[in-house]
């Protein structure tokens, strides 16, 4: 667990495309894991604006005072967002390990990708676990295209599923060819078949509407912390953090 | 349910004439455990899986350490009445591209070329690679099949000096550091 006394709190990358549902997700996964006790860090990266990154300073450290400000960091990447959670992730590695050092009580790291195309994975550098995000509005034939991010990812979140009706798609169809590309075989790929038959995982959800966030989760709490149960602490640590820079303001 | 957590690697069959026997000896009474893994799961330093008789294993590993095909994972048991945990990690092959460089080309300056231009093709599409400098050969794994047509699309123009085929194997791709 431990190498050269580096603390690895356990990780987790969010991809998607733009206007998928990745900050909003977070924004919704981050006060059920705190519900349950999980301690989290978010490192939300953007191409040029930190624009995410504020957006989730507002809604979960100053309107919901969930966490800290200073525990919602912004990393613009410059360039391509794959290249800085892929090919060379190494600004987003030292902002982890500056993390880890802070405050190796944490539970978990969630970093969200900047917007990008479905080819986007995570190195496993860095994220233990990879949560790919699609939404409906994109059309059915959305899984059924693949890409990597659809097929590696560990779980493929399917948003918007208020919205099927309005844009005309099926989710039937969208479930059928998730279970093809996520393992179930077919589509004439000999290395998309899961070899021990097993499907990866994928749920339909709708940020908006809140349905299926807490099954998005129990994923995280199963597969990432292991059921691990949190410390208990007390919040109003916290609370005061956010309290005293507001009237240092 | 409650996971079995493997904190560190114990060593590989390949490497370790101790481990080999012990596996032979715990192989025949049905005592050894698989960990059936794909590639991308063998550089992750945590994840949850489980093996083929069914044990959930929670792997958390030094940072940096990547699992490697037939290594060897021991979890010592807390009941007493049962026996310790000796898991084989076992990689899933899968299927690669080969790309061998035929013998005939003598100058430097054209094998140059020729290397630079496949390293360049390879290297857009993303992809790991290993090196067998002796067989004059680059590997890399595919997704796709359709990616074997595509691959032999953009090295059309040096067709003559390589040759390109389809393995399936167990991918060990080379560390870049």
């Amino acid at each position: 667990m431990l190498k050269g006394n580096k603390v690895h709190i356990p990780r987790i990358g969010i991809g998607g495309p733009v206007g998928s549902g990745k900050t909003r997700l977070i924004e919704l996964l981050v006060p059920i894991l705190d519900r349950k006790g999980y301690r989290c860090c978010i490192i939300s990266n953007d191409i040029i604006s930190k624009e995410d990154a504020k957006r989730l300073q507002r809604t979960l450290a100053i309107e919901a005072r969930i966490m800290p400000e200073d525990m919602i960091i912004a990393v613009a990447t410059g360039g391509c967002p794959h290249t800085a959670i892929r090919e060379d992730p190494s600004i987003n590695l030292s902002v982890i390990h500056e993390i880890e050092q802070k405050d190796p009580s944490l539970d978990l790291i969630i970093i969200e990708s900047g917007g990008d195309n479905t080819m986007t994975t995570f190195s496993p550098s860095i994220a233990d676990f990879f949560i790919y995000i699609i939404d409906v509005a994109g059309g059915d034939k959305y899984p059924r295209k693949g890409g990597l991010g659809i097929e590696k990812c560990d779980l493929l979140v399917v948003n918007k599923i208020d919205l099927a009706t309005h844009v005309g798609a099926d989710l039937s169809i969208m479930e059928r060819d998730a279970k093809l590309v996520r393992g179930g075989g077919g589509l004439g790929s000999s290395n998309r078949r899961s070899k021990n038959n097993t499907v990866k995982p994928f749920e339909f959800v709708s940020c908006k509407l809140s349905v299926g966030i807490e099954r998005v989760a129990k994923h995280i709490i199963d597969s990432v912390l292991f059921d691990k149960k949190p410390l208990k602490r007390k919040r109003s640590s916290t609370k005061q953090m956010i309290i005293t820079k507001k009237q240092n303001i | 349910m409650c996971v079995l957590v493997i904190p560190s690697v114990a060593g590989n069959i390949f490497l370790d004439i101790s481990l080999e026997k012990k596996l032979k000896l715990l192989d025949a009474c049905g005592r050894c455990e698989r960990l059936k893994i794909s590639r991308l799961e063998t550089e992750r330093s945590r994840f949850r899986t489980k093996t083929d008789k069914g044990t959930q294993v929670g792997l958390i590993l030094n940072e940096g350490t990547k699992l490697r095909h037939w290594d060897v994972l021991m979890a010592a048991s807390k009941n007493v009445s049962s026996p310790d945990k000796f898991i084989l990690v076992e990689q899933f092959p899968e299927k690669v591209i080969s790309i061998k460089i035929k013998e005939k080309i003598k100058s430097k300056r054209d094998l140059v070329e020729l290397l630079i231009l496949i390293g360049h093709t390879i290297g857009n599409r993303h992809k790991p690679i290993a090196i067998d400098s002796k067989s004059r050969k680059i590997s890399f794994p595919i997704d796709n099949d359709s990616e074997i047509q595509i691959f032999q699309k953009l090295l059309e123009e040096i067709s003559d000096r390589i040759e390109l085929t389809t393995e399936y194997l167990v991918f060990e791709p080379r560390q870049m550091n």
